[in-house]
């Protein structure tokens, strides 16, 4: 394994360069160009491996008290809440994490980081869980067997498990008893050129503190704020290399 | 779905009539396989992020939902619905609509998660971000 002591991150950035510059060559004849290639797709394309979705969180705009993402992404999936707080379903909940050296709490959203390497996927024994060209991680309810396995690798604690029948569930996001779920970064949103529900309503009810998009295009926001500002993944040291990166944690 | 296909019609059953003139496939071909095309597209769908699919659970519901005196949805899979008629008539169970919806959306601002709820201003953000082409 020596030939592995490099750090998985930069291989992947340099395998992403490289396949960057690769297709930008290939298709230069072609009269395109690769900004064009990296937008998000239309409603009747398939994902891409072009793009891979991410959201940067800046922890110093998220308020201590504001919970608008939560309550937004409650709201888009029908997430009631039963009054059984250890079961009911989260995808998305804040947490805080306290500095016990200085007492210093800083207050986060926490959601399915939508791992390049998820261990959800890993551990899956059916394949329901799995991981979309475009780096969205999801369940596949129709063959999911509600093991929980994955509930379990997940070191985020990003996935729920129905315990009960459900009712009034949205037309985009059917949910129901006996199976696991979690974030899906709002797919039906996001394959149609919409953003999904928790930064939606960070923008317009908090404090901003979301950028979702294109982490494979280099001009859009969130890879130029990961470019030029420190960002942080909640426990790099298991080198998952999440969608979710945060910043001032 | 074997005494089904075994006669020529289904119209001694009372099957609701769904909005607009014709399905988007004959009858006959969607009597026998609207699981097949359902299976289909939704693994489209769900792997693949295929949106603009022919063949929508969600489109079945909204075309197909009849509407009470009071003006509200009844439930697709609902006794004497479109889905019912024929399931029960030939006892085979649905499991759809313990998961799927059973009536069209009818939150306010959504037609369906097509629609645009977004303010302006908040749209031309968005667009910023590269997220809508």
């Amino acid at each position: 394994m020596s030939g592995h002591s490099e750090n998985p991150e930069t291989v992947d950035s340099k395998r992403r360069k490289l396949m960057v510059s690769a297709v930008v060559a290939s298709l230069a004849g072609a009269g395109l160009n690769l900004v064009e290639l990296a937008m998000a797709k239309t409603s009747s394309e398939a994902t891409s491996k072009l793009v891979r979705w991410g959201l940067l969180i800046d922890t110093q705009k998220c308020g201590n008290g504001c919970d608008a993402c939560v309550s937004a992404c409650n709201t888009e999936h029908n997430l009631e809440d039963l009054g059984r707080p250890e079961t009911d379903a989260q995808w998305i909940r804040k947490i805080d994490l306290v500095d016990e050296q200085t007492s210093h709490v800083d207050s986060l959203p926490m959601l399915c980081q939508h791992c390049e390497n998820p261990p959800c996927v890993d551990v899956c024994p059916t394949g329901a869980s799995f991981r979309r060209d475009d780096g969205i991680v999801l369940v596949d309810k129709h063959t999911c067997i509600g093991c929980r396995y994955c509930m379990i690798a997940c070191p985020y604690k990003a996935r729920s498990f129905v315990h009960e029948s459900l009712t009034n569930q949205r037309s985009w996001s059917p949910r129901g008893k006996g199976v696991v779920e979690s974030c899906t970064f709002c797919t039906h949103r996001v394959d149609v050129g919409r953003t999904p529900a928790c930064v939606e309503a960070c923008h317009v009810e908090g404090g901003g503190a979301m950028t979702f998009g294109d982490m494979m295009n280099p001009d859009s926001e969130i890879s130029l704020s990961l470019k030029n500002e420190p960002s942080r993944q909640i426990r790099e040291d298991l080198k998952l290399n999440t969608g979710v990166r945060y910043r001032n944690v | 779905m074997m005494f089904l296909t075994s006669v020529s019609s289904a119209d001694w059953l009372d099957i609701p009539r769904g909005k607009g003139d014709t399905c988007i496939e004959p009858a006959e071909i969607m009597r026998k396989q609207h699981m097949q095309f359902l299976f289909h597209d939704r693994d489209l769908t769900m792997r693949e992020g295929d949106r603009s699919i022919r063949h929508s659970l969600v489109d079945c519901v909204e075309c197909h939902t009849q509407t009470s005196q009071q003006q509200e949805a009844i439930p697709i899979n609902g006794s004497g619905q479109f889905c019912s008629v024929c399931h029960e008539a030939v006892s085979v169970k649905i499991d759809c609509f313990s998961c799927h919806a059973a009536v069209p959306d009818n939150l306010p601002g959504y037609s369906g998660s097509m629609s645009a709820i977004l303010p302006g201003s908040v749209n031309a953000m968005m667009k910023k971000w590269a997220v809508i082409p």
